[in-house]
């Protein structure tokens, strides 16, 4: 598609615009002297310009995305799944989104309904007793649960309990968290078949392990066998199991983490529950967990509680998307989110087992991890991610799990047709040729794009954040 | 081979003793693994090192290494010509390379360290694996 | 189902590719005894319509005036920010790895930087923060950082937002870091640096200042302590148009009253700016320009290698996912108004809160502190002690009763205006005036 290159919107000051009118004039009030110091710089030069020029820069910026209503985006890990337009326009409406928290009860009372019930859905959908709505993204869900983690062996007077537990498939957002909460994070390899096994965990069940944060099914995919038995060592230790629910699209109705040996969990609502990714946020990652994490909870309103870790009452922009999302499927249709999931990504698998290396033959759930082991001519899992560009497709999520080489990690998600996985596939195998036939077409690729490969040295070493007027 | 005037931890860091001074940098093999260098992390003069902690980072475009020292000893300088260009590691490493001048503590802990040839010896069995 | 892509016969046709007879045969990696042995009790599925009938049915009434601020701004939203911000390149699309595929969330994160970094007199901004309350707690994480010898204590002025006091406080527990708070002169309403000895100050973590802080008054700059490790909050990011930059060694707060509607106070956006020196100490994520192979300007992620993806626990935060798409709302919205256009709405909402002010006062509601104001101050009801009540029987919410936060603050009430108060100022005015003197 043709796309008209834009620049950034600097430098663009025209002393004659005077800006979008929001407000207009009232000699009573206008009139008023102001007896405030000044910066008097224009807001220290930010440009000035029209509205149509705004209007177009902004819609001519927006066609270099590419994004999901165009077409497959199979980031592993990241479920990009299509997102429902009736939340979009349901979250617009002035009168869901307008109110303030510090308005009296009440004008709340429709958003406090919605929330409740979100709340009581994601608690019967992972099995756990409670539900905090308020962090606010899934990072943010990971520190309030390390952080209720700390408060509770703190409470109970295990200051030896300084050691987290992480496989080495874990986002890298699992062991920021831990740090972020003051402990020590030990890094576990998982085992010749892709998963966490008890006997690799065992050495390191000392006394002062504090919790193990394991995500499950795993970045691979595949379900953590071990999960239950490797919960009962940590419990019988007085440790705790947190479990990261990135890939929570894979579970629904099909097992709950809450009875099964974890004791919080956090949710990605912009995965699972398709509220929008928005070019890097904004996200919502609420927690579930169980009474015996009760007391520690940011609104338990007991004084061991962590305390509140975001102000207001979270993000209730996504709570009425999810809300919208949860109501329009029912239970049932939450299962066969899941089972859609899992099937999809087996087919796209299997189709892909013969072009691509696959590490681990484990069978896997949601997602598939294949790696460039085997490409011919020096090409790499990156040459293969920038061609798909030129096929019309996002790339997958490369290089990450990050002790899988060249992992090349695909999730199609339920919302793709099997026609269009079938095209993903096709691609594939057609750059597979490629490689082999014109392996400096891959390697110089994309050509589609607005620009090309960029120069990412470049950008670290010349460090270029904003615009410098002249 | 490696120059023989200096001593090699496995973790590709080079000792230098000059005099009651000393120099600390990194291998050419360490160099070639780290394509695209964009930052190097020093600790400040007067900063008192651990033997085998870490002391600093390098960074690349997607990665970020640890740097270790070998010896127990002080910061006496840091390399300010490397700072402002990381080129000279790729071209250099083993001389213009040098990133600290440091005061040795212990001076018997060079006994502890690799020679070039077991420096080399290290290597390929870390390559073979 | 709903937003399911396949139909029976493809799903079918997939596993009978793959060779299994259902999908229980791909969940066979999962224990018999670890499956729920039920189907799960969730309302649903319900029609599109029906959906939305149900939605309306949980409507309930709205206030026809809102003078609440505390941390959160009225403003109006200008129509081509949703109309722009709406579009699906912006909303479903991914954080921008593939630079190739993003130019477009690259160059607005580029322009959001430029733009926090003018309007904060910072030299480099970073591309959003979840909210002004954890960029703050970040803040005080990124001072820990670059003053490694710092005593491990952060004064705070009893000024900021109590909420971000509440966050502060949370994420401080852990990593060791003292919360100590600094007395406001209560005439003034500013805060009392003096209370407390210069070389603690000095010697701590970071002192915390937020201006305009949470009772309206715009702090003294030349009062903070010179030479401690400032740290300023803004949570009326309209304020920034119209006063100097605070001078601060790190500058954060919140952009929520630049196009984005209230929603409850979230999703806002916060904003992070500090000197470039500290740029590897510095939460977030950043966006440079650069070239591409053909020598053409292009725009990536830069300094990932802070972040949690490489640097794991050894990372500068664990953010990730953050507020991309409200920092883009605050992007176009500084365009659409343009430098001038936020110095003009600033004067209005600046004036508009003089004209309350003055109205207040002649009714016997005279403002609590004397120091100077931007577009909120707070009122002393104490001589109309039902007036609040009054007024919301009315469906007109006198702002936010302070003894929510501070119990000795009862009868005080912290009122906000915006330009949605500028046109109709004497009408509102007259209406809380009819009460006062009935009541």
């Amino acid at each position: 598609m043709f796309s008209i290159p834009e620049k950034t919107i600097f430098p663009r000051t025209d002393a004659e615009c005077p800006g979008f009118d929001v407000v207009g004039d009232n000699a009573a009030v206008d009139a008023l002297a102001l007896d405030l110091e000044r910066r008097g710089d224009c807001c220290g030069g930010i440009s000035q310009t029209t509205e149509i020029d705004v209007v177009r820069h902004y819609t001519r910026l927006s066609t270099l995305n590419f994004d999901i209503d165009r077409g497959m985006y199979p980031l592993g890990s990241c479920t990009m799944k299509h997102n429902p337009k009736l939340n979009e326009a349901v979250a617009a409406d002035p009168h869901w989104a307008f109110p303030h928290p510090y308005w009296p009860e009440k004008y709340l009372e429709g958003h406090h309904t919605i929330m409740a019930e979100i709340e009581r859905d994601l608690r019967e959908v992972s099995g756990f007793d409670r539900v905090s709505l308020l962090p606010a993204a899934g990072a943010h869900g990971e520190l309030t649960s390390v952080f209720m983690i700390k408060a509770y062996h703190e409470d109970r007077g295990n200051h030896h309990k300084k050691i987290v537990l992480t496989p080495d498939t874990s986002h890298g957002t699992n062991p920021a968290s831990a740090a972020m909460a003051g402990f020590v994070c030990k890094q576990i390899p998982s085992g010749p078949d892709g998963f966490l096994r008890y006997e690799d965990v065992e050495p390191h069940l000392t006394d002062e392990v504090a919790a193990i944060m394991v995500t499950n099914p795993n970045t691979l995919g595949i379900y953590e066998r071990d999960f239950t038995r490797i919960a009962e060592a940590i419990h019988a230790l007085d440790g705790l199991v947190y479990m990261d629910g990135a890939n929570f699209n894979a579970i629904m109705g099909i097992f709950q983490p809450g009875k099964i040996g974890a004791d919080v969990m956090h949710w990605n609502l912009h995965k699972t529950f398709t509220t929008p990714h928005g070019g890097g946020g904004p996200g919502s990652g609420p927690i579930g967990y169980n009474e015996n994490l009760a007391p520690y909870a940011p609104e338990s309103g007991d004084p061991r509680s962590i305390g509140p870790v975001k102000a207001f009452l979270g993000q209730w922009g996504m709570f009425i998307r999810t809300w919208c999302y949860i109501r329009a499927l029912g239970a049932a249709g939450l299962k066969r989110v899941s089972e859609e999931a899992i099937i999809n990504a087996n087919y796209l698998r299997h189709e892909l087992e013969d072009t691509l290396h696959l590490p681990y033959s484990t069978p896997t759930l949601h997602e598939a991890v294949f790696t460039d082991h085997g490409f011919p001519n020096g090409l790499i899992t990156k040459d293969l991610a920038k061609r798909l560009i030129d096929w019309g497709f996002h790339p997958p999520t490369v290089y990450f799990p990050i002790m899988v080489e060249g992992a090349i990690m695909i999730e199609p998600t339920e919302t793709e047709t099997k026609a269009e996985i079938d095209r993903f596939v096709a691609a594939v195998k057609a750059i597979r040729k490629e490689m082999d036939e014109e392996p400096d077409l891959v390697r110089g690729a994309p050509y589609t794009t607005i620009v090309r490969r960029v120069d990412e040295t470049l950008a670290a070493r010349n460090l270029d954040l904003r615009h410098q007027p002249d | 081979m490696r120059p023989d005037d200096r001593k090699y931890l496995k973790s590709h860091e080079w000792v230098k003793v000059d005099g009651d001074v000393a120099y600390v940098g990194i291998t050419d093999y360490a160099v070639s693994h780290l394509s695209d260098l964009v930052f190097l992390d020093l600790p400040d003069v007067g900063t008192d090192l651990m033997a085998n902690e870490p002391f600093g980072e390098i960074e690349s475009v997607k990665a970020v290494s640890d740097l270790y020292c070998p010896v127990t000893a002080e910061v006496l300088e840091q390399n300010e010509e490397l700072l402002g260009d990381l080129g000279i590691l790729g071209k250099d490493p083993f001389e213009k390379g040098w990133m600290l001048k440091v005061r040795l503590q212990k001076p018997n802990e060079l006994n502890d360290l690799l020679d070039a040839a077991g420096y080399e010896k290290a290597i390929q069995e870390d390559e073979s694996h | 189902m709903r937003y399911s892509a396949n139909t029976p016969t493809s799903l079918r046709a997939m596993l009978d590719r793959i060779g299994a007879k259902s999908v229980e045969d791909l969940l066979a990696t999962i224990p018999a005894d670890v499956r729920l042995d039920r189907e799960l009790e969730i309302a649903g599925p319900m029609p599109e319509a029906d959906l939305r009938g149900r939605l309306e049915e949980l409507k309930g009434p709205r206030p026809r005036i809102s003078l609440v601020g505390g941390g959160l701004y009225d403003h109006y939203v200008p129509a081509p920010v949703d109309a722009l911000a709406g579009r699906s390149e912006w909303v479903t699309s991914y954080t921008p790895y593939q630079p190739e595929l993003a130019q477009g969330t690259l160059v607005m994160y580029y322009e959001f930087q430029t733009y926090v970094a003018q309007l904060t007199g910072q030299e480099i901004a970073n591309a959003g923060m979840y909210d002004g309350s954890t960029a703050l707690s970040e803040a005080v994480l990124m001072a820990a950082r670059v003053r490694t010898k710092a005593d491990p204590v952060v004064y705070v002025s009893a000024g900021l937002h109590p909420e971000y006091l509440a966050v502060l406080r949370t994420y401080m527990r852990f990593v060791g870091i003292e919360v100590a708070t600094v007395a406001l002169e209560p005439e003034s309403g500013r805060t009392a640096w003096n209370s407390v000895d210069a070389a603690s100050l000095a010697k701590a973590q970071a002192i915390v200042v937020q201006s305009p802080n949470f009772f309206g008054v715009i702090e003294d700059a030349a009062a903070l302590p010179a030479d401690a490790f400032k740290i300023g909050v803004c949570t009326e990011a309209l304020s920034m148009a119209m006063l100097a930059p605070l001078p601060v060694e790190i500058m954060v707060g919140e952009i929520q009253s630049f196009g984005i509607p209230i929603q409850l106070g979230g999703p806002t956006a916060g904003f992070f700016a500090t000197r470039k020196d500290w740029v590897r100490k510095m939460p977030g994520r950043l966006v440079g320009r650069s070239q591409d192979v053909d020598g053409k300007e292009a725009f990536c992620i830069t300094l990932a290698t802070r972040e949690q993806f490489i640097r794991r626990e050894k990372a500068t935060s664990n953010i990730c996912t953050s507020s991309g798409l409200m920092c883009l709302r605050a992007t176009i919205y500084m365009s659409l108004l343009g430098g001038r256009g936020l110095e003009r709405l600033a004067e209005k909402n600046a004036r508009t809160a003089r004209f309350f002010a003055r109205g207040f006062e002649e009714m016997g509601l005279p403002l609590v502190h004397r120091g100077p104001y931007f577009n909120e101050f707070v009122i002393d009801c104490s001589a109309k002690p039902g007036l609040h009540d009054a007024l919301q029987r009315q469906d007109l919410i006198l702002g936010l009763p302070l003894d929510r936060f501070h119990p000795e603050r009862k009868n005080q009430y912290l009122v906000a205006f915006t330009e949605r108060h500028h046109g109709r100022a004497e009408a509102i005015l007259q209406e809380v005036k009819n009460l006062v003197q009935h009541s």
